[in-house]
């Protein structure tokens, strides 16, 4: 089969059984791979009363036809899994090198089931698969374990994602960590690869992919040469991802102060981002940029901070998510210890928006008096302590004191905490909203409410087409969307929705999809890779059928129409673009539902089901 | 660098500006709309048009490549600059998401997959 290995590896962790499956082309082509592939399998054999921390649960390492081809933005693979944060549909995907290493060992993914008596981690090759013990890994943070993986095989050139404290911890938001800083964060999975004792994935491998039509892509790859010189990219790879607080603070969608703060005109908000924003990280920390595999833009940073000596720290610097959500969330204007709390983040394996969530949280709760320094330990969550805001990633990621209550995630913190805590907590089925606020883009509150693994900005980028970067109108059918309004978003998100599982099936960097390769070239790419004749349309098709089956999924775990409607957030001055109210929401809502031909509960109906061949 | 940011930021400043960019689009919105009635043309349709034209699509392309050492010139200051232009609401609600939408398209008009098939010769 051109474009895959054709071959998935199960691995059962408490008999310390591994097998291989083969990958069958007719599912291949409907679920394409990455997270559509990994949402088929949990979807297949994950019931709705397996807890997402016990050893019935599933963990799925995948990749897609891209991996291992050197097509741009391929660097990736995406983790699936019941979620142990939302207790829904699982998923993240990570940039670096592990993907296109796990495709050339010979595997299109990897199916973990069961839990190991003992720490252990997985050694793939193309040549052999061997599980091995990690009990000298455990406790480890995930710079050392990669660093110790590869030097106790005696080969660095192997790749290694694994997990740091913060999944041996089972803190619910804990990510899977490889290349020395990327991330597969959101949804917990980390934690998922700690309740089964692994510690570690180490892949390596020469396989080549086979290619259909070799000339054909190696045309449309050069044909992508031009758009790596175009000034989104140049933008990126000079300032990184954190050049968007600059972009996004002045037309609101930065958050600030947990969601109550926003642009003020000439105020307190634009001199934080002229702190920390991506400028100032290029002019003060940066020492280099790095490359994904087959990146032309390489936005990685490098960083170093060596004064003051307690921020001290040197690595994979802040993207634009982890800055806004350590800085201008907590109104912490110091970049050297938003470069230390990424630093841990980075270390202890924990995902980074949740984490900067939290803690701006339990600040939101500090200066209402629900939260006092007798619950802390001393700490003084006060807005902007940069130094409480470092301890506290600290303490999250071993659940100490305080750091145990966030350590579980927002709902069930605010359920502790009690008051009205619940009535603040920013988030949609139990995930934290990432740094782009609704009320700048109005289509992010439906997206946010209906993402099929809770809050999310990249799998619905109506936040990218407001800002004009987004899709053309052939994916919209000619529609306009109007920018500041919810008018037509719910098209708007429902289709970008769709894109999203397609890139992340493919899988792909974001960039791609958000500006950088026009989604015809993409199916091009995809035909000419595997030999279908497949057009735009069909692989649209293909992630609106990966959606509903996560949505089947959801609704399976209990997911109702009423966890669609993300919290009420308050208008704020001169930033106030629109302010999505509940009534409208619910309106939005059922535009919604009918496009994704719904019932008005959120359920997919038999005809869609039929019409997607699910 | 104050001065200048103290100028944009000026509430009169934004309403003024504001209002004159509303007033911009409010005419080019209307040109578009007569287009779209009269001559079945939208925006896009008129770009691919353009871009048809040999010397459009090689100066479109000239100027892509000239903006490249612009943008990797550009130092945070600008940054900075480009953020308080950005404060104007007519910036914001306006020419910031019409520039992006833009430029993104000429960007994918630019590709030299598309420059082929628009009938230039194929860059790479």
């Amino acid at each position: 089969m051109y474009g895959y290995m054709g071959k998935i590896l199960r691995v059962d962790l408490t008999s310390g059984k591994t097998e291989e499956k083969p990958l069958e082309e007719e599912l291949a082509r409907k679920y394409i791979g990455g997270s559509g592939l990994a949402a088929k399998i949990v979807y297949d054999e994950v019931g709705p009363d397996v807890d997402p921390l016990s050893p019935d649960n599933l963990l799925v390492f995948a990749t897609g036809p891209l991996q291992g081809t050197g097509i741009p933005f391929s660097g990736r693979y995406a983790v699936g899994t019941r979620s142990p944060l939302t207790g829904i549909w699982g998923e993240a995907n990570s940039g670096g090198w592990v993907g296109p290493y796990l495709k050339r060992a010979g595997y299109d993914a990897i199916v973990f089931r069961g839990k190991a008596q003992n720490p252990v981690y997985l050694v793939v090759t193309d040549k052999a698969v061997e599980i091995k013990d990690a009990s000298h890994l455990w406790g480890k943070d995930a710079y050392q374990t990669e660093a110790q993986v590869k030097s106790d095989l005696n080969d660095s050139d192997f790749r290694v994602a694994c997990i740091g404290q913060g999944g041996e911890n089972l803190v619910r938001f804990a990510g899977v960590m490889n290349d020395m800083g990327r991330t597969a964060a959101r949804s917990g999975a980390g934690a998922v690869m700690g309740s089964k004792n692994l510690k570690a994935l180490a892949v390596k491998g020469k396989k080549a992919v086979e290619v259909a039509n070799k000339e054909r892509l190696s045309q449309l790859i050069r044909g992508l040469k031009l758009n790596k010189d175009g000034p989104v990219s140049i933008m990126f790879a000079k300032y990184g991802t954190a050049v968007l607080l600059e972009m996004f603070e002045p037309i609101g969608d930065v958050p600030f102060k947990y969601w109550t703060k926003g642009d003020a005109r000439r105020g307190e908000t634009a001199r934080i981002i002229t702190k920390v924003g991506g400028g100032s990280i290029y002019r003060n920390i940066l020492t280099k940029n790095y490359h994904c595999y087959a990146c032309p833009i390489g936005c990685g940073r490098i960083v170093k901070v060596t004064s003051p000596s307690k921020y001290a720290c040197e690595g994979h610097g802040a993207e634009y998510e982890t800055t806004a959500a350590f800085g201008p969330l907590c109104m912490v204007d110091n970049l050297a210890a938003i470069a230390k709390a990424n630093d841990m983040c980075n270390r202890y394996g924990l995902d980074t928006i949740e984490t900067g969530s939290l803690i701006a949280f339990a600040m939101s709760c500090y200066d209402k008096g629900w939260v006092t320094t007798r619950d802390t330990d001393g700490i003084e969550l006060k807005w902007g302590n940069a130094d409480a805001m470092v301890t506290m990633v600290e303490r999250i990621a071993k659940r100490q004191g305080f750091g145990n209550v966030l350590a579980d995630g927002l709902v069930p913190a605010a359920k502790k905490i009690g008051h009205d805590s619940i009535k603040i907590a920013k988030h949609s089925k139990g995930q934290a909203f990432a740094m782009h606020d609704p009320r700048a883009f109005p289509g992010l509150a439906i997206s946010y409410g209906t993402s099929e693994r809770g809050a999310c900005h990249v799998h619905g980028i109506g936040w990218a087409e407001a800002a004009g970067v987004g899709f053309s109108p052939f994916h919209l059918g000619g529609e306009e969307v109007k920018k500041y309004s919810l008018e037509r978003q719910a098209l708007n998100a429902k289709v970008s929705q769709d894109l999203a599982d397609v890139a992340d099936s493919l899988i792909q960097c974001k960039f791609a999809l958000v500006a950088l390769i026009a989604f015809g070239t993409q199916t091009a790419m995809l035909s000419a890779l595997t030999g279908w004749e497949i057009d735009a349309k069909e692989l649209l098709k293909a992630g609106e059928r990966m959606f509903n089956l996560k949505r089947l999924f959801n609704c399976r775990c209990g997911v109702t129409r009423k966890d669609d409607i993300i919290p009420e957030l308050d208008p704020l001055p001169s930033t106030a673009n629109y302010v999505p109210k509940g009534n409208e929401l619910e309106k939005a809502l059922s535009e919604y539902y009918d496009f994704r031909g719904w019932t008005r509960d959120g359920i997919p109906t038999e005809a869609k089901l039929k019409e997607l061949e699910i | 660098m104050g001065l200048l940011s103290f100028l944009i930021g000026n509430p009169i400043t934004d309403l003024v500006v504001t209002a004159e960019i509303k007033v911009g689009a409010w005419v080019v919105g209307a040109l578009f709309f007569i287009m779209r009635k009269v001559f079945r043309l939208s925006f896009e349709s008129l770009l691919v048009r353009l871009m048809k034209l040999p010397f459009v699509r090689e100066m479109t392309v000239n100027v892509m490549v000239m903006i490249k050492p612009i943008m990797k010139g550009l130092e945070p200051e600008a940054l900075y600059v480009f953020m308080n232009v950005l404060r104007i609401r007519g910036v914001k609600e306006v020419i910031f998401p019409t520039v992006m939408s833009t430029g993104v398209l000429i960007e994918t008009l630019t590709a030299p997959e598309v420059i082929a098939k628009l009938g230039g010769k194929k860059k790479s």
